[in-house]
């Protein structure tokens, strides 16, 4: 147990830790542990206060709000997670690029345009390109996805600059590290050395920071989902349960939306916990080892 | 010294300059702000020698170290390796020059990756030799018997390992190249006075052993003093006396030379001797010797005449300054 | 010892379950300049931050009583302790580039340290920080007070610390490996100040560093530690002339000198023993050219010779280094 709390850097991070693993497990299983399916309408048991057939009530349409936030959560931190991926696998090719061959042109333009790009807001950017893009599925290459794929790209794209400085910062200094020197030595190409030595020491923050970005992705899924243009009804998201609870929010059926919005706010906590922790437990001062080296 | 012999390396009036970052109205100007770090460095290394390089922090010594292993390219001045210039080198020539002269670094700290095991660092080091499956493991045992390390160590992250160990590792990692130059760049600086011995001893002996040829970067002139053949005193990016460390350090000619021989603590053997403490460095000096305005012998023609390496005594002894000859 | 400036009795350092400051006894009389000798992880560094409460986190004093001019500094509130050090005690380190604010200019700090210990005005503070600066040889004092720490050589930051740390008349100072950083004739000019200052200002010094010929040159009393432990002390001649511990002799003989030898440097076999893992009996037995079996399973005991004391089963065996 010591040795548990100690890995995820206190009892913060291993609730963190926790929370997130059965979050995770909520997405992963939710065909199987969902009581209902989260889209059957049932006009007779409409807006019905939680009971032991519905533990957390059903909505307008009769539909089980804890199915509901089941799914829901399945396709937040799909599209959250998703754009992580898109964030990490554009930051890390760029900020590495660039940090590696650092003084030349590369590092120039890649960085130049990355800060251009942090200039802009996030949400309004995302809302903005979904609104142009218009709502709805779309093809590409004779595939369709739903409308939040559009999200989670955008999302991504906009994580790369983020996660490309810190990439950048690490690769800076590991690059000028002696064993990459000794690599260069052997005859060991650029492109070998930035993946095998560079790129394992700059990623603690990366992880870190990717767990904070998880909690901003739920945040930006849920607001752009609230205002319509994220996932799409009838399939839940958190953000569109809560768009729904709005007109309900004064005649007393509270749980439409309690129920999401605690959903959100757990979650939200429970990534920042984690990230802190892995924060706190990646320090290389974190382990007393230092001492004796 | 064996002159007759052709030297493993010759490096002809090498130069390295850096440009300095110029703010918009020297742009304009087509003003160049640049600063020389290696001002025409002529030196020949023997084949099997050890070679001491000697100077402060900033005579340009570590630039001139990375121009040799081929990790900068020099702005002017030509490197001879085995009597090849390496500038036109390309493909298996470059990497035979690449892996064929290798370094040991200062810093045991950053040397290694800490995130490798040092079975892995030492498993990459001889597969980029192109040795592959169980050799690998056969060589990597030989290298750490060669530099007096129990294999056991190979499991062992870097952190886990003493300062020394980590040096022997680094040399270990350079020899699995099959070096013909090594160049130790301050190998034991970082190190205990207990341990400083030992280090320098496994360089002596795979220069007896091996005929390694190595280019031993120090500050510390007892060391130099006691295991080099040759030693080349460098000051402001100019190697300013030159010889064998007899010559050099016994009988010095330039008075740098005879500064830095001052400075050296020496509390044990002569407790009350007064030294001439050199005066504070103030500001570059474009004409003349670099060294006048530090220098106590200076004269007028010092600041006009740039002294050149010239003889300075019997057997090859050089130094740069006017006062001598 | 009839005048003490410092006292330390059996001071003991902890870092969780490992020691790295095993039972350190030492004496400072005011004016005196004692060295303090060891290698990496004797324990020498974490007795002087030990004694000016700067340990690193985790690292406590589990045991032991530290006086200065009588009174007990383990005891005295954080508060009065803040008073004390920077105007009676002062310090420099080994790297004096992160002991120095990189965001506030030379003469701020100075001024700040200055006004911190002493009622005095900002102008005569500056002018008292001009003064400094020009004793501790730095030339265009009033220039150099604008200029930034990453402005200055190494050198000119370090002659800065001596400055700020003497800046109160301070009767103490402890200099943790002063020169280590620097090249040998900026060495040589910074042990030269540390001399001028000591006569200047008769301030005692604890001068820690590895290297024996510089605490030769500047000691009067020389403590050697191995492995948290205090082996060998006694006046700086009868020391180095007949060291009557084997680390101290093997040591002295490890020291590469300018005399014309070649070859093979003499060395002291295998390395220092891992903190918490210390082998029973003496713990440089396994190094050691003189052990025999008793070393190795009886704990050494504390002998004197006249003034030098040694903690050696032989100790009794003087021989000239």
């Amino acid at each position: 147990m010591r040795r548990l709390v100690h890995m995820f850097g206190g009892p913060g991070g291993l609730a963190g830790a926790i929370l997130v693993l059965l979050i995770v497990a909520n997405g992963l299983a939710a065909p199987w542990i969902a009581p209902y399916n989260p889209t059957d309408v049932d006009m007779i048991n409409t807006l019905a206060e939680p009971s032991p057939d519905h533990w957390f009530g059903t909505d307008q349409s009769g539909r089980d709000v804890l199915s509901r936030v089941i799914w829901g959560g399945r396709a937040s931190l799909e599209v959250s997670a998703l754009a992580v991926v898109v964030g990490l696998a554009g930051g890390i090719t760029l900020g590495l690029l660039a940090g590696f061959f650092n003084g030349g042109w590369l590092e120039q333009i890649v960085m130049r345009t990355l800060d251009a790009m942090a200039a802009i807001p996030l949400l309004i950017w995302a809302i903005a390109l979904v609104g142009i893009l218009g709502v709805g599925p779309f093809t590409v290459l004779g595939l369709t996805f739903g409308n939040e794929v559009k999200l989670l790209v955008l999302l991504g794209v906009l994580y790369i600059p983020t996660i490309a400085r810190i990439v950048h910062t690490g690769a800076l200094g590991e690059s000028r590290a002696n064993y990459v020197a000794a690599r260069r030595l052997q005859g060991v190409g650029s492109v070998r050395i930035m993946v095998s030595d560079v790129l394992p020491n700059c990623l603690s923050p990366v992880i870190v920071q990717a767990t904070l970005l998880l909690a901003i992705g739920i945040i930006i899924e849920a607001s752009v989902s609230f205002v319509g243009l994220g996932v799409q009804p009838p399939a839940p998201s958190w953000g569109n349960m809560l768009a729904d609870a709005r007109n309900y929010l004064f005649s007393g059926e509270w749980w439409l939306s309690v129920f999401p919005g605690a959903a959100i706010s757990v979650s939200v906590i429970a990534f920042n916990l984690l990230g802190d922790g892995l924060r706190d437990a990646l320090d290389p001062r974190h382990t007393t080892q230092a001492l004796t080296a | 010294m064996k002159a007759d012999a052709p030297p493993l390396m010759q490096l002809n009036a090498l130069r390295k300059t850096y440009r300095l970052r110029r703010t918009l109205i020297e742009r304009l100007k087509g003003v160049d702000r640049v600063v020389t770090a290696v001002d025409g460095v002529s030196l020949s290394i023997q084949r099997g020698s050890i070679l001491g390089l000697v100077g402060e922090s900033g005579c340009g010594k570590s630039t001139l170290a990375q121009m040799l292993v081929g990790l900068l390219p020099p702005t002017g001045g030509t490197i001879e390796y085995d009597g090849t210039d390496m500038s036109g080198l390309a493909g298996d020539a470059w990497l035979n020059y690449r892996q064929g002269v290798q370094m040991v670094f200062q810093d045991t700290g950053s040397s290694l990756n800490p995130r490798k095991r040092i079975r892995t660092i030492l498993r990459e080091a001889v597969a980029a030799r192109g040795l592959k499956g169980d050799c690998q493991d056969t060589r990597v045992a030989a290298l750490m018997e060669q530099v007096g390390l129990d294999i056991q160590l190979l499991s062992r992250y870097p952190h886990a390992l003493s300062g020394g160990q980590r040096q022997r590792v680094g040399i270990a990692r350079a020899l699995a190249m099959e070096p013909s130059l090594l160049l130790a760049d301050e190998p034991v600086s970082s190190l205990d006075v207990s341990l400083q011995g030992q280090i320098i001893n496994l360089l002596r002996e795979l220069n007896e052993n091996l005929g390694l040829t190595i280019v031993l970067i120090s500050h510390d002139l007892a060391v130099v003093a006691r295991v080099c053949d040759a030693i080349a005193v460098m000051y402001s990016g100019r190697i300013v006396e030159s010889g064998t460390p007899d010559q050099v350090l016994t009988a010095p000619r330039h008075p740098y030379t005879q500064a830095l021989l001052d400075a050296v603590p020496r509390g044990l053997e002569r407790r009350d001797r007064k030294r001439t403490i050199l005066p504070v460095e103030s500001g570059p000096i474009l004409t003349g010797c670099k060294f006048r305005r530090r220098c106590a012998r200076a004269v007028n023609a010092c600041e006009t005449t740039d002294p050149k390496l010239a003889t300075a005594g019997p057997g090859g002894h050089e130094a740069a300054c006017l006062m001598v000859g | 010892m009839t005048e003490e400036l410092l006292r330390i009795d059996a001071l003991h350092v902890a870092f969780g379950e490992r020691e790295v400051v095993r039972g350190v006894d030492l004496r400072i009389a005011p004016g005196e300049v004692v060295g303090l000798v060891g290698e990496s992880g004797s324990g020498k560094s974490m007795s002087a931050l030990a004694l000016m409460r700067l340990l690193p986190t985790g690292g406590r004093i589990s045991s032991g009583a530290i006086r200065f001019k009588g009174q007990d500094l383990m005891e005295m509130p954080q508060r009065a302790f803040n008073a004390l050090r920077g105007s009676q005690i002062g310090m420099i380190f080994q790297d004096p580039l992160s002991a120095l604010n990189p965001a506030i200019s030379i003469g701020r700090q100075m001024i700040d340290m200055i006004r911190a210990h002493q009622p005095l005005s900002h102008g005569a503070a500056m002018a008292r920080a001009e003064e400094l600066l020009t004793l501790v040889g730095i030339p265009y004092p009033k220039q150099r007070l604008l200029a930034y720490p990453h402005e200055l050589s190494g050198g000119m930051r370090q002659r800065v610390m001596i400055a700020l740390a003497v800046s109160c008349n301070p009767s103490l100072l402890i200099a943790d490996e002063p020169t280590t950083a620097l090249d040998v004739t900026v060495q040589a000019q910074v042990m030269d100040l540390l001399d001028r200052i000591r006569t200047e200002f008769s301030i005692a010094i604890l001068f820690i560093s590895h290297n024996l010929e510089l605490v030769a040159e500047i000691s009067s009393r020389v403590i050697v530690m191995y492995a948290g432990r205090i082996v060998e002390t006694g006046e700086v001649h009868d020391l180095f002339a007949a060291p009557r511990h084997p680390y101290t002799r093997q040591l002295l003989r490890c020291i590469p000198r300018l005399d014309g030898s070649h070859g093979a440097m003499p060395t002291i076999p295998g390395l220092p023993p891992r903190i918490g893992a210390l082998p029973p009996g003496c713990p440089f037995a396994p190094r050691c050219d003189r052990a025999e079996a008793i070393c190795h399973n009886e704990t050494p005991p504390i002998v004197w010779h006249n003034r030098q004391m040694a903690v050696c089963h032989f100790a009794k065996e003087a021989v000239p280094a």
